[in-house]
């Protein structure tokens, strides 16, 4: 699809502010997307992915950082989904050296929790969103969350103790 | 906050502290994947062009591998000797083998695995997705269960034990050795050994392997253990405690 191009110079207008919006955004996101995917690849690809559509759609959209926040999670989502499928199908490789356990076990732990879960835990306590902004974010109700992260803290908890 | 949200809040900081975006606006505005010109990302340039190009070798090799497994068929629980990898271009040191985007990607992300060895219809891989790492990874026919360790942690014994869904599958289990580990032995027999890496299948349980030094020592390794490695020494009946 050709993308109408403006210099990104010019004095005020739809570049001007697509350009602020992007550089305040993108290291957040593509940290936050890394958080949820684990790894720097995929998590730029994904926030790339989603600012191309932002930048798109930017006369229509209202709230950008919020609709750039579902857009990334909801990418997120899609490929823990499609991990899942995967490690269904082939099994999982697990290490189970002794040198393993010099891992940090929180993260291994995170890993396991369901992506609701994961996603809810990152955005409340990296990206210090608000229950209503995560769900937003979530695209579930706000009430949804709250249990979420009470059970994500559980789990943890549970394991960790 | 309680104890554990704070542990999170650090943990999450620690993991993304200086992780920086690839991409520039751009590239957003061409609508393309034009990354900005920085080290990372000519890195990251260099193994997308890398990928696409040993992705159409390694469609070659699997079929060729697949056939020679089909016409030659190693006995289960029996070793199989190394396959050495496809030699690459003089001058490219690219490996031969790519793996797809998508689930894999995100377990070695930044290196393209190179083929190592395969043992009955299971091939191994290997990626350095750094100079600290080492990944291993298992082509079971139907996917690519990948693991990655320090390098300074193989000394400790380091393997993957493939669990998979069906009780009849043969157990899978590789690792990386120490460099001056000359031989790695599973119920008795030798495994496949290539590059230091190395592979059984076989339909006995396993519970520990053994691994030979180049000077006589070995260290035998307990699968269901959590204590360290048992290391003996040639014609001496007592356990050594070394390493």
């Amino acid at each position: 699809m050709q993308v109408d191009a403006k210099p990104l110079t010019a004095a005020g207008g739809r570049d001007v502010e697509f350009s602020n919006f992007y550089a305040r955004e993108l290291p957040i996101q593509v940290r936050r997307a890394c958080l949820l995917v684990r790894s720097t690849e995929v998590a730029n690809d994904i926030v790339h992915d989603a600012m191309i559509e932002v930048f798109q759609r930017w006369d229509d959209i209202r709230e950008p950082g919020a609709f750039v926040n579902r857009a990334v999670v909801n990418r997120c989502r899609d490929l823990a989904r499609r991990n899942a499928t995967h490690l269904r199908l082939v099994g999982k490789l697990v290490n189970r050296s002794a040198s393993a356990s010099m891992q940090e076990p929180l993260d291994d732990l995170i890993d396991r929790l369901p992506f609701n879960q994961r996603a809810a835990i990152v955005l409340r306590f990296y990206a210090d969103l608000s229950i209503a902004d995560i769900a937003t974010a979530l695209d579930c109700p706000t009430g949804s969350v709250g249990p979420w992260i009470d059970r994500a803290l559980k789990t943890l908890k549970g394991h960790l103790e | 906050m309680t104890d554990i949200e704070q542990r999170l809040s650090e943990r999450f900081h620690e993991q993304v502290e200086g992780i920086e975006p690839y991409f520039d606006l751009e590239s957003v505005i061409a609508g393309t994947r034009n990354v900005a010109v920085s080290s990372s990302a000519r890195r990251s340039n260099r193994v997308v062009l890398r990928a696409a190009v040993a992705g159409i070798a390694a469609a070659g090799i699997i079929g060729l591998i697949a056939l020679s497994n089909r016409t030659s068929p190693t006995p289960s629980g029996t070793a199989a000797q190394p396959t050495q990898s496809q030699p690459t271009p003089a001058g490219d040191p690219t490996p031969t083998l790519s793996i797809p985007r998508g689930p894999l990607d995100s377990l070695v992300a930044g290196a393209t695995p190179r083929f190592v060895l395969s043992v009955d219809g299971i091939n191994l891989f290997l990626a350095n997705p750094d100079s600290n790492s080492t990944c291993i990874i298992i082509d079971t026919g139907d996917g690519y269960p990948a693991g990655c360790t320090e390098n300074n942690t193989i000394a400790t014994g380091e393997y993957w034990q493939l669990s998979r869904d069906r009780p009849e599958s043969p157990s899978v289990l590789a690792g990386v050795a120490p460099d001056d580990v000359t031989r790695v032995v599973v119920n008795g027999t030798d495994a496949a050994i290539a590059e230091h890496a190395w592979l059984v299948v076989t339909d006995v349980a396993v519970d520990s392997y053994t691994l030979v030094h180049a000077d006589g020592t070995s260290q035998t390794i307990n699968l269901n253990a959590s204590g360290p490695p048992t290391n003996t020494v040639p014609g001496s009946t007592t356990p050594a405690t070394t390493g």
